[in-house]
């Protein structure tokens, strides 16, 4: 199994199965999911781990941590005033894998944020949905912290639906105007559940936000999800117009590589990115955000 | 869950209550001690705990030591630099103070070097009572993980006692292992005497050393540095690696006669021919354990005769050893005798020591060293020769092979520059073979291990430090022959505030054998809080990834102070921790961790759990 990462879904099926969700016999829905399972296990590194459809993030290899409308409340107070997002994408071409997320972050105050999230994955026979409360709050200058509630849902055409909950805890640190680091825990409350069983994965993000000059910004980030090895992550952003920007990733352990463009116009944002999966074919991802100061 | 509610009660008084404070950021001194000796591959938390014990014992007088006796203490190269070249002033210190200030030392430097430091000639009074408890669950089994409660006492006059009581993990005794020892005041300033537990330092540690830690340190120069010659008080924690009974100190003008006499009962195991073999964990949790504590007698009688001159001093060793068993690592004798003769000079610039020991016939090993100080570059170059059968219970050397036979012969070379601005460059390269095979026909094995460490210091309490070792250990008859693994380490951290330290730390270690490339990853982050100038509050996690047990990775965690968290991570998981420590009042210092651990290895079916909550009271009166 060295170097064989199961995908997200064959956990969560493993989940439902140890819960006899499964009952009755195996329609033509699980039977298509449980063959994809395998071909994703045959290509060996997780298709399915989706982290954020978001293009921003994705054009910066995944980078979940450092920046607003990530995985990360304490980043969500960068953004200001109210801002909504709304990013689709069709993962690798698969029409069963159809991803959408919409994201809503209220600035209350400079010190304080509130957000909201809901975040749909599959298609009429499975679904994965999540939606998530988050609240960031500044605590010193030089330090962001937030929370994040989500609950997790499982729909099976024909079964119960499945849920749990899981919470996030996030911080910024903004060591001087050009660097700041960033932690993420996601899930945190496995450490204190009794189960021994593997139900949400639990990661850390450990991120480094650099601006090395005016229009450039160098991110790199070192991501663990508990079963898995290490993935590291490095992105730039290049200012190439006033209103235009550009990104670049790479991600290591399992390797991608993406890039993107930000165009903004007034109060309105367009983004677009392409990720190059090792093995599967490439993703688009497009998204726009409204932002009001 | 262990103490479910208790945990996450007190977890979120700290977390929630306490962030309402100011905050005050401070440097903990465990970490700075840490830094050259721990994330070692194969060091043990308890011998580096030993070792410390050592100098905590016993520190250094300023007003009276030589610069060789700065050079020995566990302290940052850096800060051991500054020390030197103070003392090559020739300055005497009546209190802190104006130490600082002639140093611009920082407050936490300050904190370390007192540890390890005293002005005063005679002592003061002080009593220092450490009380530890840690309590732990794994899985299903909930215990007492260990306890340990010792008392130091030191009064105006010089004189020192000491006792320690400790229970580890699993034993049936709440009392397993107790030991006292003692140490008069001058006696017409000539004589002191030590009585009750002991350690015996002599040497480069062919025969004595004290704290038996058989690793090499990241200070390269140090590696290659004797140990200050001297009879320690002993109230550590080794249940077996002592001497117990008497030891006189006399001086008369520049000769220093040192007659010692131990008695006492170490544990063993005994072989079908009758013949004891010495065992050395401490652990008395089975009925087979429990057989082999104290099941051997040992007595012990010597002395050592040293002169000091100019630059320098010698000695010689004599001892003799009797079990009331015959032992396996001396071909079946129950007793046996050796000599040592021993030499530390300092000439200008260059320092030369070195140390010959002959345990009877054959049995016999030598070490010699030389080292140049020039201020902001230090370079050193040592060799040893360990004869086949040389055996030495309480004998550390610098060596790589471990186990017996212990021969092996090796040249050591190493290096500390500071390079200005911050920057400071240190490594060693250590090249060593057995002399003998342990298979016929078969080549002796051999080995190297090289390491290069480089340091900046921005300065602002913000500073960062890599550090990567590349080691071929060649195993007699291995078909996996100069396949050499890496580890790399990496630290970084930065003053947020003036009350807030972020910290965070990176081990990576890979190995490629044939055509597998396996490694394994750890990263640790956590932030050092003061809350107050008397509570300072500690936060992180560690998150961890290995491929095999062969590439688990070491690295420093902050814990309860004094006690030094090495984290070894093997397989998956995580590690979150939260060590508090408060200064109730003069005197009077509260610590308390607790710790939960996420694992599973690729043979695990199920996450693996354990949690640990620690106390620490220590009252230093």
């Amino acid at each position: 199994m060295d170097g064989l990462r199961v995908p997200e879904w064959t956990r969560r099926i493993g989940y439902a199965q140890r819960n006899n969700v499964f009952k009755k016999t195996a329609g033509f829905a699980v039977k298509r999911i449980a063959v994809f399972t395998l071909i994703a296990i045959s290509n060996a590194f997780g298709a399915f781990e989706v982290e954020t459809v978001n293009p921003n993030l994705v054009g910066r290899a995944g980078i979940c941590s450092l920046h607003p409308a990530s995985s990360n409340p304490a980043a969500f107070l960068e953004s200001g005033g109210f801002t909504v997002r709304a990013d689709y994408s069709n993962l690798f071409g698969i029409k069963e894998l159809h991803c959408w997320d919409l994201i809503s972050i209220w600035n209350r105050t400079e010190r304080m944020c509130l957000s909201a999230s809901v975040r749909s994955l599959g298609n009429a026979l499975y679904q994965e949905n999540n939606y998530a409360l988050g609240y960031g709050r500044r605590l010193i200058p030089a330090i962001s912290a937030g929370i994040m509630l989500r609950y997790y849902q499982v729909h099976i055409s024909g079964y119960d639906g499945l849920g749990t909950y899981g919470i996030s805890l996030g911080a910024k640190f903004y060591v001087n105007a050009g660097l700041r680091f960033s932690l993420l825990l996601q899930n945190l409350n496995g450490v204190w559940e009794e189960r021994t069983a593997d139900i949400l994965p639990e990661t850390m993000a450990v991120g480094c936000q650099w601006f090395p000059v005016k229009r450039l910004e160098v991110d790199a980030e070192l991501f663990k999800d508990t079963l898995y090895p290490f993935s590291s992550r490095l992105a730039l952003a290049v200012d190439l117009l006033r209103n235009l920007q550009a990104l670049l990733g790479v991600q290591l352990r399992p390797d991608r590589f993406a890039c993107g463009l930000r165009c903004s116009w007034k109060h309105l944002q367009f983004d677009a990115a392409l990720l190059n999966h090792s093995a599967l074919p490439a993703t688009l991802y497009l998204g726009c955000c409204f932002q009001k100061p | 869950m262990l103490f479910p509610k208790t945990i996450k009660a007190i977890a979120l008084s700290l977390l929630l209550g306490r962030l309402a404070f100011p905050l005050n950021g401070q440097m903990s001194v465990e970490e700075l001690l840490a830094e050259g000796y721990l994330e070692c591959e194969e060091e043990s938390i308890e011998e580096f705990r030993e070792y410390l014990d050592a100098f905590l014992e016993n520190p250094v007088n300023w007003n009276s030591c030589g610069a060789d006796d700065l050079l020995d203490l566990p302290l940052p190269p850096e800060l051991k630099v500054d020390l030197i070249r103070l003392k090559r002033r020739n300055l005497r210190y009546a209190d802190w103070e104006s130490f600082q200030r002639d140093l611009s030392f920082t407050t936490e430097q300050m904190g370390v070097i007192r540890l390890f430091i005293s002005l005063e000639n005679r002592g003061i009074t002080s009593l220092n009572w450490v009380n530890y408890v840690a309590l732990k669950r794994n899985g299903a089994s909930r215990d007492i993980g260990r306890n340990m409660s010792r008392l130091r006492m030191r009064t105006l006059s010089g004189c020192y006692a000491g006792l320690v009581v400790e229970r580890d993990e699993n034993e049936i005794h709440i009392c397993d292992y107790g030991n006292v020892t003692f140490r008069s005041p001058l006696i017409g300033k000539r004589l002191d005497l030590t009585a009750g537990a002991y350690r015996l330092q002599w040497g480069q540690g062919l025969l004595f050393s004290a704290s038996l830690m058989g690793s090499k340190s990241s200070d390269a120069l140090r590696n290659l540095q004797p140990r200050r010659d001297r009879i320690t008080n002993y109230s550590g924690t080794d249940e077996n690696r002592f001497l117990f009974g008497a030891a006189l100190n006399l001086r008369v003008k520049e000769w220093e006669v040192r007659p010692f006499y131990s008695r006492h009962r170490l544990d063993a195991e005994f072989e079908e021919d009758g013949t004891a073999r010495l065992i050395s964990s401490g652990i008395h949790a089975s009925d087979t354990q429990l057989q082999h504590k104290n099941a051997l007698r040992e007595q012990m009688l010597g002395a050592a005769l040293v002169k000091t001159v100019n630059r320098g001093s010698f000695g010689v060793l004599l001892f003799q050893a009797a079990y009331d068993a015959p032992l396996t690592y001396i071909n079946g004798r129950n007793r046996y005798g050796g000599l040592s003769v021993m030499h530390n000079f300092t000439i200008s610039e260059l320092s030369l020591s070195g140390e010959l020991a002959c345990l009877g016939g054959a049995r016999w090993g030598v070490v010699q060293s030389i080292r140049l100080n020039l201020g902001n570059a230090q370079l050193g170059i040592g060799g040893r020769y360990i004869s086949p059968s040389f055996f030495a219970p309480f004998g550390s050397p610098l060596r790589k092979y471990a186990g017996f036979p212990r021969n092996e012969k090796g040249l050591y070379a190493g290096m500390q520059l500071r390079l200005g601005r911050g920057w400071s460059l240190s490594g060693y390269a250590d090249l060593f073979s057995r002399i003998e095979s342990d298979e016929v026909g078969e080549p002796p094995a051999q080995g190297n291990e090289v390491l290069v460490g480089l340091r900046k210091n921005f300065g602002k309490g913000t500073q960062c430090s890599i550090r990567i070792k590349r080691c071929a250990n060649e195993s007699s008859g291995s078909a996996e022959r100069f396949q050499p693994s890496h580890a790399l380490s990496a630290n970084g951290r930065t003053r947020l505030t003036k009350n807030l330290r972020l910290n965070g730390r990176l081990g990576y270690s890979w190995r490629e054998i044939g055509r597998v490339y396996s490694e394994g990853l750890g990263f640790s982050g956590y932030a050092d809080i003061d809350i107050t100038s008397q509570n300072r509050l500690t936060l992180g996690c560690s998150h961890f990834y290995t491929d095999t047990f062969e590439d688990r990775v070491y690295i420093y965690e902050p814990g309860i102070p004094l006690r030094f968290g090495i984290a070894m991570f093997n397989g998956t998981g995580y590690h979150f921790f939260m060590v508090d420590v408060w200064r109730l009042a003069e005197g009077f210092e509260l610590a308390l961790a607790v710790k939960m651990m996420k694992s599973r290895t690729p043979d695990d079916h199920f996450w693996n759990k354990n949690n640990s909550l620690e106390f620490q009271l220590i009252v230093d009166l």
